[in-house]
């Protein structure tokens, strides 16, 4: 499995105007969260997920934090760049 | 026409080889010989949605250029969802690809189709055109 993107590249720019602003936000931070999170909830995943297999959609519990994590694994090199009028806007996950 | 080809022909025309020979000979020729080989797989790492004002729109102006740059391998990623989708709802997209003509439960996803699809991403464009914006999805 990839390493999670660690950081967020921020860029703000104004159309024909020397110079830009860059960002860099931690989302390594947000997913340090997201992992204590889990870790506190895990007991309660476990037993929803007993509970749902009996009626049937135990699997879906099961698969839904490894394929989130594997989404968020691969979110590496997405970048989003929005132009408006008076403003433009890089995002991209380092 | 290559040389080697062209020497076998005139052998086989002056009868110095038989037919059965002349065939053999061509298709060495043409396994490993001076023919071009096929083109591999380009190696396509990103799915590329672009958004851009139509220029001949008088509401140009008011629409924002937008460019995302998807990794294919969050697209693949994504496609693992379908295993997700409840019964009812894959019911209704599968109903909707049937109205169209495709025959297809959603939910049998395999993982060998889904790298034929991805693979098929490789020659997909998409240009979409609404008359005060346009849409550009490829692959590069």
């Amino acid at each position: 499995m990839r390493c999670p993107p660690l950081l967020l590249r921020m860029e703000i720019s104004r159309p024909n105007v020397k110079g830009y602003n860059v960002f860099w936000l931690p989302v390594f931070l947000a997913w340090i969260v997201l992992a204590a999170i889990f870790l506190a909830l895990l007991p309660l995943i476990v037993f929803v997920a007993l509970v749902a297999l009996f009626f049937g959609f135990g699997k879906s519990v099961i698969l839904f934090v490894p394929l989130v994590c594997n989404c968020i694994c691969n979110l590496h090199g997405m970048e989003i760049n929005v132009e408006s009028r008076d403003r433009i806007m890089v995002l991209s996950f380092r | 026409m290559s040389d080697n080809q062209k020497r076998i022909l005139d052998m086989l025309a002056e009868g110095k080889i038989s037919a059965d020979e002349a065939q053999k000979l061509l298709a060495a020729i043409g396994s490993g010989g001076d023919e071009p080989k096929s083109t591999p797989p380009r190696d396509a790492k990103y799915l590329r949605v672009v958004i851009y004002p139509d220029p001949d729109s008088p509401k140009s102006e008011d629409v924002r250029k937008v460019n995302v740059r998807i990794p294919l391998s969050l697209v693949r990623a994504g496609i693992k969802f379908t295993s997700l989708i409840p019964a009812d709802a894959s019911g209704q997209i599968n109903a909707a690809l049937k109205e169209k003509g495709i025959d297809y439960d959603v939910r049998n996803l395999k993982p060998e189709e889904l790298e034929a699809l991805i693979m098929a991403l490789h020659d997909l464009e998409v240009d979409i055109d609404n008359g005060k914006e346009k849409v550009h999805v490829y692959v590069e």
